[in-house]
């Protein structure tokens, strides 16, 4: 089995609450600008803050109704070898040539929030799970899209083995057209579908 | 050209618009302005071509904010669109506005403007109107499914397949948003063109004399 590439364990040794901080500072400033609503209506938006209120509000509610409406089961298409993307679009916040090297023996992926075993895991460990492999499109967030083969240990798997302790009327879900660690990570709770 | 000279003001006045009709307008458009602004931004984020559009133009600040404002004003848009539909077909509304509509009629009427003889008789549409009404609703809903195909490509793989993929559902989306862009456009120059147009979008009421046929100008 193909190892993972580094650049998504180095992103996994970045605290997940370190990367949420990050993304809401970001996410406040920017969005504090309103430039377009401002630029044209002439009007300064000045309640921001509300603006903001609704539409994290907005986004929770539209969580829950797309775990209520759409099927979890539901898989993504695959491809044959011939249809892979080449390259495949690097993404990162750092270069190519600034793939944070990662020291395989030394690694550990550390888990946090509504689990039930804080066990850090080893690169061995992981390795012992059940892998498989796909061919599947990726969607990035951006827009972009690419296809490519996808090995290692499903998310899905994980999580159900070693999450499962949200409350008992949810249950844990990650996103099912990426398969990126950051952007599954930290899984998030569900109401269940009845 | 002045095109009240012959149409002064009269009363009683009549409804041209209807109250279903005039709410569901300003709720669209206030839907539209946040999903074209909001979703230029997300374009800006990967460009499908070789442009982007000016960051000031657009809504939400970056991507992840362009698609909060975008994933928010969608269910405006839907919600409202389906109420205008609906309304649009049972009570006649579409039938009465945008009907007969034949080619012929479309050929002539741009034979017209092309002779600079615009007829324009508030609550009625002329054959270009009716065009581009109905043109306009199409791509309102080609939009919808474009968006559900990239918003969701497994959930709506079938629908995206329609359409080449989920990369083909992007091209629908962004040629459909540049159909209702430019039918936004001409919308607001031909109002800026014809003012009188205008009050009866928020009144409903135009004066009875300029909904009589009138001679062309």
């Amino acid at each position: 089995m193909k190892k993972p590439p580094s650049r998504y364990t180095a992103l996994a040794a970045v605290p997940p609450k370190q990367i949420q901080l990050i993304e809401r500072r970001l996410f406040l400033r920017r969005a504090l600008s309103l430039g377009a609503l401002t630029l044209l209506t002439g009007c300064d938006v000045t309640d921001v803050d509300a603006v903001q209120k609704t539409l994290w509000a907005m986004s929770k509610w539209n969580d829950r109704v797309q775990g209520w409406l759409f099927n979890p089961d539901k898989l993504a298409p695959v491809y044959p070898e011939s249809a892979i993307t080449k390259p495949f679009p690097f993404n990162a916040y750092y270069d190519e040539d600034e793939v944070p090297q990662v020291d395989a023996a030394r690694y550990r992926l550390m888990l946090g929030g509504l689990i039930r075993d804080k066990k850090p895991w080893t690169l061995p460990q992981l390795y012992a799970l059940p892998q498989v492999s796909q061919i599947t499109r990726h969607v990035c967030v951006e827009g972009w899209s690419a296809i490519g083969k996808w090995s290692g240990v499903p998310f899905r798997h994980f999580l159900e083995a070693w999450a499962p302790t949200c409350r008992s009327n949810t249950s844990a879900s990650a996103a099912s057209t990426t398969i990126t660690p950051a952007s599954t990570w930290p899984p998030r709770c569900t109401r269940r579908r009845n | 050209m002045d095109p009240d000279v012959d149409h002064p003001p009269v009363s009683p006045r009549t409804v041209i618009h209807p109250l279903a009709v005039r709410v569901g307008h300003w709720i669209n458009a206030l839907a539209i302005f946040i999903m074209v602004l909001s979703g230029w931004r997300i374009y800006d984020a990967s460009p499908l071509f070789h442009f982007e559009f000016p960051g000031r133009l657009t809504l939400g600040g970056w991507l992840a904010g362009a698609l909060q404002w975008h994933f928010a004003a969608m269910w405006l848009l839907v919600l409202n669109g389906v109420v205008y539909m609906l309304y649009g077909i049972f009570s006649g509304h579409y039938r009465r506005s945008f009907f007969p509509l034949s080619p012929r009629a479309v050929a002539r009427e741009f034979g017209n403007v092309l002779r600079g003889r615009l007829s324009h008789r508030l609550g009625t549409y002329n054959a270009i109107q009716k065009l581009a009404y109905v043109v306009v609703i199409v791509l309102g809903a080609v939009l919808v499914l474009s968006g559900l195909s990239i918003w969701k490509p497994v959930q709506f793989q079938g629908l995206a397949a329609l359409m080449g993929g989920y990369e083909g559902a992007r091209l629908v989306h962004f040629f459909a948003m540049a159909g209702v862009v430019g039918f936004v456009a001409i919308h607001l120059i031909l109002v800026m063109l014809v003012p009188r147009t205008l009050p009866p979008m928020f009144t409903g009421r135009a004066p009875r004399a300029a909904t009589s046929p009138e001679g062309e100008t």
